[in-house]
């Protein structure tokens, strides 16, 4: 089959693999019908996360048909239109029944790789490094899906692939930030990063009674998108001193709740810490630049919350942990428990409270992947999200 | 089974010299030394294979190889515990370790567990290079359903005592089971440790923890997770040194 491999920083290439196969019982095999690149693709195409090898294929956004299943899945037949959650959860351990699915402890089996870096391992992911298990992902024709009893989710036929396609990740990911930042009647919440994830975090912090959302980024499009798409306000770092802007516009209280959809590689606002972090990290001495999470901890309201769905994989530097303490924040983060917001998230789409394809800017042919993550990563041709068909 | 009177430790250092020996007779120039060395070599692997060596018995040494109270008393031996906390009551956890035969399907490093009766057992291990070890246990201590603690019978190649501990717990996801295994052996202290972890690639330790990471993926999940026959584009030479597909 076709699939899309890593080959190291930003060489990224289709190339014909062996087709995947049933291993474990409770295997399926989905031929794949829709799939997307990930803001967090781009971490693994700009080679800054660890464990990647060569080969990979990458991808964990996507959807598709049923073609196989492993002798232990009764819940799917053959045929079956499925979305498959970005994180792999066996269903039977202690975190899956606590409904932290991301933390599942039997998925990765590297989770000795992961207990070396982090001290205990979260699950396994879809195309996402050999530290989160190394399964192959999902931009190839055909993906191999594990514990297919519990992760996969089937999609009424009314709706399109674009409209279901995000309760893989972003939509999930954008809506757990702004559950975390608990949400009461009158709150104003400020997002760092206007792509996808950032866009779904906005729409969800709506949703759940927000009172005003503040969206923050430097592409023109993106603002755009969240002030016509969601009635955000918005600033736009280059112009404008945020942190003094979001003081005047909250009366000087400072937004309630400040979500971080950018993560390890913030492009930085030009000040001093932003570019010794540049400096730091391009000399390898640190592995994450966190411009965005500096300001949004200093930006915080006394005990506001800190919600951080964008990726980090390392250290951090120059935290201002003073800060945060001083002004008894509360921090929510981590990877989404995808399968708990599948049922609810269906339901506004099907209630017509949110349409996700509004995120979507290009639909392309499988092939042109290798384009389509350099343009995504240059934010060209006003790219918000790909998707891609096999 | 046949006796032995060389400690596993011993074995495996007697094999790795007498390799080394070997490979370096080979080179070597023909002559009378070469085949001494040779000879050497020979009886090094033997010693190793066997687990026997006749000047042991001609002086008496090695008689109490297999006397787990000698062998792993006080500082002796190396110790390693694991724990691990399981989705079950301990009941259940206790039932499936107890059929001891079925071990080997999640601790990888054993070939072959055969129940003999109610207390002993049959034990063989894939040791590295290839050297099998095999030896006799038996239950010294039975407690439904909290603990089974286990030693090797004297004469044994490997001598080792351990047990498992099972601590049935409330927890937020439901009831579940803190399991503990302690294990001793006397063979592989020191140097003779550390080359067998270089031998296997992987610490007693770090077996310990997947053999336990295993059952509880077997307990909890009725199958352990793997990405063999994954399905991949072509892997640079790091990829190919780093085996991640094999």
């Amino acid at each position: 089959m076709k699939a899309l491999c890593w080959h190291g920083t930003r060489d990224v290439r289709i190339d014909r693999v062996p087709d995947p196969e049933i291993v474990n019982p409770r295997d399926a095999i989905l031929k794949v019908t829709a799939t997307a690149i990930c803001g967090s693709d781009l971490h693994l195409y700009d080679g800054v996360i660890p464990s990647m090898v060569a080969g990979d294929i990458l991808g964990h956004e996507f959807m598709g048909e049923v073609v196989e299943v492993g002798s232990e899945v009764s819940s799917l037949k053959k045929g079956d239109r499925v979305v498959v959650p970005f994180t792999i959860a066996c269903g039977g351990c202690n975190p899956c029944h606590e409904q932290l699915w991301a933390l599942c402890d039997n998925s990765n089996p590297n989770a000795w790789m992961a207990e070396k870096a982090y001290g205990y391992s979260g699950s396994g992911l879809f195309g996402y490094s050999h530290l989160y298990g190394g399964y192959a992902g999902g931009q190839a024709e055909y993906v191999r899906v594990p514990y297919a009893d519990v992760g996969p989710f089937k999609v009424p036929s009314g709706l399109t692939d674009s409209q279901v396609l995000f309760l893989s990740d972003i939509f999930p990911t954008g809506y757990m930030a702004a559950e975390n930042c608990h949400i009461q009647r009158g709150d104003v919440v400020a997002v760092w990063g206007c792509g996808p994830v950032g866009q779904f975090a906005i729409k969800s912090a709506f949703l759940l009674g927000a009172e005003r959302v503040i969206a923050i980024d430097r592409v023109p499009e993106r603002l755009e998108l969240a002030r016509t798409a969601s009635g955000a306000e918005t600033l736009n770092f280059d112009d404008d001193d945020v942190l003094e802007r979001l003081r005047t516009m909250t009366g000087g209280r400072g937004p309630d709740a400040c979500i971080d959809a950018v993560g390890l590689e913030a492009h930085g606002t030009g000040s001093l810490l932003a570019r010794y972090d540049k400096v730091k990290t391009a000399a390898f001495m640190a592995t994450d630049r966190l411009d965005v999470l500096r300001q949004a901890i200093h930006a915080c309201r006394k005990g506001g919350t800190v919600s951080i769905p964008g990726v980090y994989g390392g250290f951090l530097d120059k935290v201002p942990i003073g800060a945060a303490f001083a002004k008894g924040l509360t921090f929510k983060m981590g990877q989404t428990h995808v399968h708990r917001y599948l049922a609810p998230l269906l339901a506004l789409i099907e209630g017509g409270k949110i349409d996700p394809a509004f995120v979507v800017s290009h639909e392309l042919p499988l092939d042109a992947a290798p384009e389509a993550y350099a343009m995504f990563l240059a934010k060209r041709d006003a790219c918000t999200k790909v998707i891609l068909r096999p | 089974m046949r006796t032995t009177n060389v400690s596993s430790g011993e074995r495996i250092a007697c094999m790795a010299a007498g390799m080394a020996l070997g490979m370096f007779a080979a080179r070597a120039r023909r002559g009378s030394a070469r085949w001494v060395v040779l000879s050497s070599a020979a009886a090094l692997l033997g010693r190793g294979a066997t687990g026997y060596c006749p000047i042991n018995h001609a002086l008496g040494r090695g008689r109490n190889v297999g006397d787990t109270r000698e062998a792993l008393a006080g500082s002796r031996g190396i110790k390693i515990v694991e724990s691990v906390t399981i989705r079950a009551d301990a009941q259940s956890l206790y039932d499936t370790w107890r059929r001891l035969e079925n071990l080997p399907t999640v601790m990888r490093h054993l070939e072959t567990v055969d129940v003999i009766d109610e207390k002993t057992s049959h034990w063989v291990m894939r040791g590295p290079a290839g050297i099998r070890f095999e030896w006799d246990a038996e239950i010294i201590n039975d407690v439904t359903p909290t603990l089974i603690a286990w030693r090797s019978l004297p004469g044994s190649a490997v001598v080792s005592a351990g047990s498992v501990q099972f601590h049935e717990r409330q927890r937020r996801g439901g009831v579940a089971t803190e399991l503990t295994v302690t294990m001793q052996y006397s063979a592989l202290g020191g140097k003779a440790s550390d080359m067998l972890a270089w031998l296997v690639g992987q610490s007693p330790a770090s077996m310990l923890r997947e053999d336990v990471r295993r059952f509880k993926a077997q307990v909890e999940a009725r199958e352990v997770p793997t990405t063999r026959a994954r399905s991949h584009g072509p892997r640079s030479v790091a990829g190919r040194i780093a085996r991640v597909d094999a």
